[in-house]
């Protein structure tokens, strides 16, 4: 037993972090931004395409409208921090999301948009608050925080489909 | 020895007091200075299992254990490579319909909330269905209910019961035992509401994966202690039982996929209140007071770092005089659980844990 305490002492040791928080810098806070938002649009366009329910219909089109809005606060936020914006692009995973949707029709596709919002939803919400409370740029901080209110308000509404 | 765990125990509550407070700039800490894995992929990975690991690299995943959490929970997860490696199969990823979910708050958090699983066959019985109540795993840190949407959804199917999938409250945001303490509050809600889902509260049992087997066996233990419906039965899906850094498998599969040794460490940085809290025998479960829990089924990999855990923990629970059965599945990795649509040794332990549970039930 004191030998296994011995040892968790040891591997403590170890695993002590170096001090003070390493955050996100600010075009790698912008860059997943970017892709989450893209992946938005363009996951909620391709329900709209196909979807004959309300709720989805709803919601879908709810997410374009936030989502332009939340990249177009982050462009004018970055101006004003003076950091250039990456051009938005997926991430494999999004990308392999978007083919999955392609690949399922009618209730099928709805269903699989309905899961894929909520893990979406639930990476975003961490993205921003943990640039809200541990970002560099001020002014990318401050919009940071309102999107995460925005996208909490989503995660709300997924809950209840 | 017992008087030292109970100290150990005690410290940590009153830590918990402290872990209450939400930091959600812990999610931007540094990764902690930890050895990754250099030695090679352990061999024996069978081709089913290894179709839908190979999809990781190709979805972008990057070593966990380097990462910052708030950079760790943008990864793709092993349900995203299994939908990959489904779709390319030429399937289809959407959710089995046929199993209905609703969203219900258990707590004031945002994150203390469940989702109730509705098989098909539960609509015009009228006969109240067993219930079972379930908690995700991601070592605390990571993954949510929705990246574990397989596992609760099946059971409700072929069990024929309510499940209910336990979201918690999770690390660094809220530390060790926040998730424990949301684990019990959630089962003891389950419990009462269960009738108003048309779940029958004295046919109860607790499942879990990983981090959330975890839960469901301190959770039985909870039931014990604190007067609250005894649950039936317990599944335990490769949990974290054991901290003893040199249990075998923490060596022979330091460099498995898509869990590793170091993640282990990098979960136990980010959960952890303080170094003493790998001694609360919550987290040490195979030092635990184990005696008077319901029989226990206990899932494992062979090629997963989590596997003594299972293997010492089954030998805990028979020198506490529990009923337990172990099985270790050979050719398979950690997450492997609810993917037989594509792996065999997964539809094989499918059938195990659906069989002990339907005994369980009195199916």
């Amino acid at each position: 037993m004191r030998a296994l305490a011995g040892l968790m002492t040891l591997a403590g040791a170890v695993t002590t972090a170096p001090a003070g928080a390493q955050a996100m810098s600010p075009a790698r806070y912008l860059e997943a931004a970017g892709a989450g938002d893209l992946y938005e649009r363009a996951a909620s366009q391709m329900v709209l395409e196909s979807t004959t329910d309300a709720k989805v219909r709803d919601f879908a089109r709810m997410m374009l409208a936030d989502h332009a809005r939340g990249s177009a606060a982050l462009r004018a936020a970055a101006a004003r921090a003076r950091v250039r914006v990456p051009a938005a692009a997926l991430t494999r995973l999004q990308t392999e999301q978007i083919a999955e949707l392609r690949a399922e029709t009618g209730l099928a596709r709805d269903a699989t948009y309905v899961a894929q919002q909520r893990s979406a939803h639930a990476r975003a919400l961490t993205l921003h608050q943990a640039y809200a409370a541990g970002g560099s740029a001020a002014a990318l901080k401050a919009a940071a925080g309102r999107i995460a209110a925005v996208l909490a308000r989503h995660v709300e509404a997924l809950k209840a489909m | 020895m017992r008087v030292e765990w109970c100290v150990a125990g005690a410290a940590s509550l009153m830590i918990g007091g402290g872990a209450m407070a939400q930091s959600p700039a812990a999610l931007n800490d540094a990764p902690p200075a930890l050895p990754l894995a250099t030695t090679a992929t352990p061999r024996g990975v069978a081709g089913d299992m290894r179709s839908v690991l190979e999809q990781l690299p190709l979805l972008g995943a990057r070593p966990i254990a380097a990462l910052a959490p708030v950079e760790a929970r943008l990864e793709p997860t092993a349900a995203d490579a299994y939908n990959a490696a489904i779709r390319k199969s030429g399937m289809s990823v959407a959710p089995d319909a046929t199993v209905t979910t609703q969203d219900l708050a258990y707590g004031a958090d945002p994150m203390q909330y469940a989702r109730i699983y509705r098989p098909g066959a539960a609509a015009g019985t009228g006969a109240p269905l067993p219930l079972l109540v379930y908690y995700h795993g991601g070592g605390w840190v990571l993954a949510d209910l929705t990246a574990y949407d397989a596992t609760p959804r099946l059971l409700a199917k072929q069990l024929n019961a309510i499940v209910v999938s336990v979201e918690y409250r999770r690390a660094p945001e809220f530390r060790f035992p926040a998730q424990h303490d949301d684990a019990a509050a959630a089962y003891g809600w389950a419990v009462q509401n269960a009738a108003a889902w048309g779940a029958d509260p004295t046919r109860v049992a607790l499942a879990g994966e990983s981090a959330g087997g975890n839960l469901a066996l301190n959770t039985a233990l909870y039931a014990r202690d604190h007067a609250l419906a005894r649950p039936a039965h317990v599944l335990a899906i490769y949990p974290i039982a054991n901290s003893d850094p040199a249990l075998p498998s923490r060596r022979d599969s330091a460099g498995a996929a898509p869990l590793d040794t170091a993640m282990l460490g990098w979960f136990a940085h980010y959960s952890r209140s303080n170094a003493g809290d790998a001694a609360d025998p919550r987290l040490n479960l195979v030092r635990a007071d184990l005696r008077g829990l319901p029989p226990v089924t206990i899932v494992n990999a062979q090629i997963d770092p989590l596997r003594s855990d299972g293997e010492t923990l089954a030998q805990a629970l028979r020198g506490a005089g529990v009923s337990v059965q172990q099985r270790t599945y050979s050719g398979v990795t950690h997450e492997f659980f609810a993917m037989g649509r594509l792996v065999r040794g997964a539809y094989d332990a499918e059938l195990f844990a659906v069989a002990r549970l339907k005994t369980a039930f009195g199916l």
